[in-house]
């Protein structure tokens, strides 16, 4: 077989699923209703603008995404553990499938499983037609995968829209929620902005350096090009861009609204597999395209940008997360603060390279770990036949249900970064870098502001264990669901695995 | 036996484990094993008695690699300082689990299972010689005594248990990223990544950077101490917490701080510790003088016992900085007394908390009528506490008095004495009034009439306690023969580093440098062998001072006065890293 087709077969594998479960979708569904009415029932049905779900088939479908999606998972690990692609697989100039981009494979479809593990229940409840959800999902989650391995401002472009358009999709997905909506609309209009201004400042690369190809811009602006103002000027347009998909101050407006109103494991799949493709293009990028001293040092290249950008997002997101009373609005804040200490890693890779991507792909795993935990167990949480969202609700649910509270917990100290949870070994190999290549201010920044963390992290726990409910009062409960307890033991499992063995994944 | 320590670490964590698997109702049954577990794992200490302590070298020495990739390994060992406090761990925690049988009403199988954990955290922190190692426990502690206080304290319980988890992670944060910066110095010089500390303790870091770290280190040790001012966090604590988890706070916890000063702090970064001791040693007399007269205005007896913990190891951090071989001895000789006695007096405010629901001293008076045994055992314990020769108190209080009377290191180190000094008599007010006020005088409270006096369960854990602060007043050289070869090897080191750093700062301590200690030479070859780079001609061996100087005490020579011929170089070519041989022969340059 080609080795062009074997190193892209996890994403070929995602799509083929997501086509397939299309098809099918569509050929099961009775009476016309078919995977296509997500366009036509906004225009023409009433008060509740969606088809009931066809329950008989409820486990099935996100039984069928999640396992298409964690055989991606699985096969992109085996290539990495393997090294079957060496020093990369290069496909047109426009892909390359090393191992960086099989790493990221790896976690956008491992977020993805686990939001699909996550969201039969949780759409059953809402009552919301699912035929689309995981298609859209799993066609996202091919644009991620197409983002981390993609090698040219095109295909980045490409990859990027698929990626965000699916998201845009899945956070307007409670259609019967204005929240669902404000949030659909408030994401799109600024990802729209974002990715205009993303395109300009590729367009400005590219005519300045005649290149499309990250490589080929490396090389033109390798010499004296490097500092003339358009160059600049366009890449502060793409950092700009960039700065927005992963929601760094004060790019993130959008991320509070878009969390809280979208679906819980859309919200999940947005902290965790955007934020990890995201990332993983920009290191590529910013490493190969724009390493020339004067774009990344300072006074005025990507690095210092970024060094001020996180530090900014760490102290803002922190800060913010205290004042929240709503779960998810918090989670939002805290994966904010998380994309500050990410930024740590990618600007310290103007020193060492390779120990910050390695830094920085491992922080992500933990953090997508950690956090796609918390929202399924947020996911799983209804009370009087709502989403329970508000953190006074989840008062005693440690008491009444001690394995999900205690895993709860564990997930939050491991955001939190405390040993021996995976958290703290993502932090651990971040600051280590950033100390060795001369940032330790940043890491004491960052040490500082993951104090402030502490606050709200154990603030959940306190209300979940330290606080009663009231008598009389409707109590929170999770749904019984037997994906959802998977996705939580897995999560859960690779919490502590990332932290108490995090060496063959380190090596 | 092979792997002791790793077996006295996991005992604790494997019975937590399955104490999760009774039943909840199961209270008898649970105790048992605990009391089972917890007697073993003392017994299982025991054991350690066995090394060798004469040299003050590590015993029991375990080293697995954990990962690799970042020089972190799975490296233990116990010296003649963690001997104790590891037996002071284990010792204690048998008499907590007891204690805990009645004051405990719901959710046994969780809280037992919290001091557990604590109890591997604690221990894995005391015998940890990789500083990532030590860093996970000490972070680890956090948790479990978090729920401790959170979950089975008392009315304020959240806000204390929120304010002790804060306070600590604010100093544990910066002393992480300070690891880290040691680590990536030590990569600098060998080209080695290791978190081992015997390694890591080989580097003398140029002043400046010393200061930053040392100030790292000292914040999170401090607050753990805590030091004055820091100290907020700990009345609270203390009040809130159950007795079992305020005598493990009192007993452990608070020793970790001093433990990590003498550890980690002092030998990793000897010129700041020995710049910035004088300043620490004066917190720590504010410490004991402050601690002293709050803990006298205090209504609450267990908030009382609280602030007098402030007051003695405001003693105990005096000791480590006179760097006296008598006073560090004394300093980890009140470490372990404080545990007893300390411990002690919260297991006493326990039995009457017990008793009353309240710890009012205004609500008690004339106990000595209707509870004899409780009052005399009460009367002991506060001798002890006072520091009354024959008690264990004495031993430690007047080495250390001893120790700083005739310190060289720090300033007027007799009036310091003098000052700690008071602390000893005020201690003996504020103690002696609450017995006096508690015990003596009329029955006036008639709900205090009908109290019964100590049960059989009471005595069983108080006995132990009894017998420890006789046994350590009457007989301190089995402890002290085994402390004093370690803190002596100890000093050696931390004084040649400081003064090594001292003389060489002129000529090059821009940068660091690598220095073996004479007594590692076990441990060279875990580390690959140092790039040994001569120092530059026109320094020669007269930039390391030849064999052991004695320190210009009370006046260093300022950084700025250059002797002649020493001036400092333009930095080119880049630095010199002075590598004294192993062999002892410490000339330097080849």
């Amino acid at each position: 077989m080609n080795a062009n087709l074997i190193a892209l077969s996890p994403i070929l594998l995602v799509v083929a699923g997501a086509a397939g479960m299309l098809f099918v979708d569509a050929l099961l569904q009775k009476g016309g209703k078919t995977a296509g009415s997500l366009f036509r029932s906004v225009n023409s049905k009433g008060p509740r603008p969606f088809d009931p779900p066809d329950r008989e088939s409820i486990p099935n479908r996100g039984i069928v995404s999640a396992s298409v999606l964690a055989a991606a998972a699985v096969l992109s690990a085996t290539m990495w553990f393997g090294d079957f692609v060496g020093e990369g697989v290069g496909i047109t100039g426009a892909l390359l499938v090393d191992r960086l981009a099989l790493f990221g494979f790896m976690l956008c479809a491992l977020g993805g499983t686990l939001a699909s593990l996550m969201s039969s229940s949780y759409l059953y409840e809402l009552d919301a037609d699912e035929g689309q959800f995981y298609p859209v999902m799993m066609l996202a989650t091919s644009g991620a995968m197409l983002l981390c391995a993609s090698t040219s401002f095109v295909m980045f472009f490409v990859a990027l829209e698929t990626l965000s358009l699916g998201v845009y999709i899945l956070t307007g997905f409670r259609r019967a929620s204005p929240l669902s909506t404000e949030g659909a609309v408030k994401y799109f209009l600024l990802g729209a902005f974002a990715s205009a201004i993303l395109l300009f400042g590729i367009a400005f690369l590219y005519g300045e350096t005649g290149a499309h190809t990250f490589d080929g811009v490396g090389k033109a602006l390798s010499g004296s090009a490097s500092s003339r103002p358009l160059v600049m000027l366009g890449m502060g347009l793409v950092l700009v861009g960039l700065a927005f998909k992963v929601s760094a101050v004060p790019f993130h407006m959008w991320t509070p609204d878009a969390y809280q109103g979208a679906p819980t494991p859309a919200t999940s799949y947005m902290a965790g597999v955007v934020k990890v493709a995201a990332f993983v293009t920009m290191m590529r990028l910013f490493s190969t395209a724009l390493m020339a001293p004067a774009l990344a040092g300072p006074p005025f290249g990507w690095a210092s940008i970024l060094a001020i950008l996180s530090v900014a997002t760490m102290f803002w997101g922190n800060m913010a997360a205290l004042r929240q009373k709503n779960i998810k609005r918090m989670l939002a804040y805290s994966s904010i603060a998380h994309a500050g200490y990410i930024l740590i890693g990618v600007v310290s890779m103007i020193k060492m390279k390779e120990a910050a991507i390695s830094g920085v792909l491992y922080y992500l795993f933990t953090y997508l770990a950690a956090n796609a935990g918390a929202f399924t167990i947020v996911s799983m949480a209804v009370k009087d036949g709502a989403e329970a969202n508000e953190i006074e609700e989840y008062r005693g649910f440690g008491r009444r249900h001690p394995l999900l509270g205690a895993a709860m917990a564990v997930f939050l100290l491991s955001m939190l970064g405390l040993p021996p949870f995976a958290g703290f070994f993502g932090k651990l190999a971040i600051f280590s870098t950033a100390v060795q290549s001369g940032l330790w201010l940043m890491a004491v920044l960052g040490m500082i502001a993951s104090v402030v963390s502490a606050y709200y992290y154990i603030g959940i726990v306190v209300v979940m264990f330290m606080r009663e409910c009231e008598e009389g009062q409707p109590v929170v409960v999770p749904v019984r669901s037997g994906q959802a307890i998977a996705a939580v033991i897995f999560a859960f499992l690779l919490v502590l695995q990332l932290g108490l063995f995090p060496n063959p994944w380190l090596s | 036996m092979a792997h002791l320590l790793t077996l006295i670490i996991l005992v604790p964590l494997v019975s937590g484990l399955a104490l999760l698997f009774f039943p909840a109702g199961a209270k008898r049954a649970m105790y048992v094993f605990a009391m089972a577990a917890s007697l073993g794992g003392f017994f299982l200490s025991m054991g350690l008695l066995g090394g060798d302590y004469t040299q003050g070298q590590f015993q029991f020495v375990e080293r697995v690699s954990w990962i690799p990739d970042f020089g972190i390994s799975y490296f233990v060992g116990v010296d003649g300082i963690t001997l104790w406090l590891v037996l002071l761990t284990t010792v204690l925690l048998p008499i907590v689990v007891l204690s805990s049988y009645e004051y405990i009403k719901d959710r046994i199988r969780e809280y037992l299972f919290s001091l557990f954990l604590l109890q591997t955290s604690m221990l894995g922190a005391f015998m940890a010689l990789d500083m990532f190692l030590f860093f996970v426990f000490w972070e680890l502690m956090l948790v479990p005594m978090y729920l401790i206080i959170g979950i089975w304290g008392g009315e304020r319980r959240i806000y204390a248990t929120v304010k002790f988890f804060i306070y600590t992670m604010v100093g544990s944060a910066l002393m992480f990223v300070a690891i880290l910066y040691l680590v990536s110095e030590f990569k600098g010089l060998t080209d080695v990544t290791t978190f081992s500390y015997l390694e890591l303790r080989r580097v003398i870091l140029p002043p400046a950077v010393q200061w930053w770290l040392f100030l790292a280190f000292a914040l999170s040790f401090a607050i753990k101490v805590p030091l004055w001012p820091l100290h907020t966090w700990l009345p609270d604590a203390h009040t809130e917490a159950p007795t079992g988890g305020s005598v493990i706070l009192a007993g452990v916890l608070l020793k970790m701080g001093t433990y990590g000063f003498l550890r980690f702090a002092m030998p990793l970064f000897p010129h700041a510790s020995h710049e910035l001791g004088p300043t620490i040693a004066v917190l720590a007399l504010v410490g004991i003088v402050f601690g002293s007269l709050v803990a006298w205005m205090q209504k609450d007896v267990k908030k009382l016992v609280a602030y007098s913990s402030v007051a003695h190891l405001g003693f105990c951090m005096l000791g480590l900085f006179a760097v006296e071989n008598r006073a560090l001895a004394g300093s980890v000789y009140q470490m372990l007394n404080h545990g007893v006695s300390t411990g002690m007096l919260f297991l006493l405010v326990g039995v009457i908390y017990e008793r009353r629901h309240t710890r009012l001293i205004s609500e008690f008076g004339g106990l000595a009528k209707v509870m004899p045994a409780y009052a005399a055992v009460f009367v002991i314990v506060t001798l002890s506490s006072v520091g009354l020769p024959t008690t264990n108190g004495f031993v430690g209080e007047f080495l250390i008095l001893w120790g700083t009377f005739t310190s060289k290191v720090l300033p007027h180190a007799r009036y310091m004495a003098m000052v700690a000094a008071t602390g000893v008599i005020l201690g003996a007010v504020y103690m002696l009034s609450v017995v006096l006020r508690v015990f003596f005088g009329a029955l006036k409270n008639p709900r205090n009439r009908d109290l019964t006096d100590l049960t059989a369960r009471e005595w069983l854990y108080l006995i132990p306690g009894i017998v420890l602060i006789f046994v350590m007043g009457l007989f301190p050289t089995p402890f002290l023969e085994r402390i004093e070869p370690s803190v002596e090897l100890m000093r050696m080191d931390y004084l040649q580093k400081a003064e090594k750093a001292m003389g060489v700062e002129q000529a090059v301590l821009a940068e660091p440098l690598l220095y073996l200690l004479p007594g590692d030479r076990r441990f060279e070859s875990i580390v690959a062998a140092p790039r040994a780079v001569p120092l530059p001609k026109k320094l020669g061996p007269a930039g390391l001072p030849k064999g052991p100087r004695p320190l210009t005490l009370g006046k260093r020579t300022p950084i700025s006065q250059v002797p002649p011929g020493m001036e400092r170089k333009p930095k080119q070519p880049p630095l010199p890293q002075a590598v004294i041989p192993a062999t002892g022969a410490q000339g330097g340059a080849p």
